[in-house]
């Protein structure tokens, strides 16, 4: 069944930097994050640096942690689903940093999307492949 | 026993709601808006909860280096586990 819908809103990856900024400063991250205009989309992995890092450093519990990152307004794609260009997206940014290699290989399995954002200039090398966007420009859209 | 509420609605919203329901998604439009109204108490209260947590983040946030470092601390586990799944 066609349901009507209104225009599509952009579907973006979110990396690391923007994530986590997002939640613990109270920056323009912040304001894109819980601004409603986008659908964003990201790995395992982040999730799991994400809550490593805010049980480790900000000494938020196990418990506490998980429920705040399924409140998180992001949809979260499991490893198995990247796993087939894996080794594509290492070849791309494996060399600037190997923790960019899943987001790179869920912009490269996910048809369709809006492009990256980041604010790591690792992703400057898939810019010919994909639309990279600062939160700056996300804000004037 | 419910309240009862008077709606205005744009008419372009009313069409589609019609059209949702014609198309068998909802019996009534009063069954959509009773649907939009619980999910967004519902989206409310877990916003709510969400914005206690990281308030208290952020509340803990020294500066914009603090969270760069925190972030390539975390990273450093993602490096590994890459390079593990392409070993294999």
């Amino acid at each position: 069944m066609i349901r009507p819908v209104a225009s599509r809103p952009r579907v973006l990856l979110v990396d690391t930097t923007v994530l986590y900024s997002a939640i613990v400063y109270k920056g323009l991250e912040n304001k894109v994050l819980f601004s409603g205009d986008y659908i964003f989309v990201t790995t395992d992995f982040v999730i799991s640096e994400i809550q490593r890092v805010i049980i480790a450093k900000r000494g938020l519990s196990r418990q506490e942690a998980r429920k705040m990152i399924s409140f998180i307004p992001v949809v979260v794609a499991s490893s198995d689903f990247t796993q087939e260009k894996l080794k594509e997206a290492d070849e791309l940014i494996g060399k600037r940093d190997r923790s960019d290699v899943p987001l790179v290989a869920l912009a490269l399995t996910i048809p369709g999307h809006d492009g990256i954002w980041s604010t790591d200039k690792d992703f400057e090398v898939v810019r010919g492949r994909f639309k990279v966007w600062k939160t700056r420009e996300l804000l004037k859209e | 026993m419910g309240s009862k509420l008077l709606l205005n609605l744009p008419d372009k919203d009313s069409e589609r709601i019609e059209m949702l329901v014609e198309a068998g998604e909802y019996a009534s439009k009063s069954e959509f808006i009773r649907f939009a109204i619980k999910r967004t108490l519902y989206s409310e209260e877990r916003m709510g909860e969400l914005k206690a947590i990281t308030s208290k983040l952020q509340k803990q946030t020294k500066s914009r280096k603090q969270v760069k470092e925190e972030i390539e601390w975390a990273k450093g586990g993602t490096r590994k586990a890459v390079a593990e799944m392409l070993k294999q």
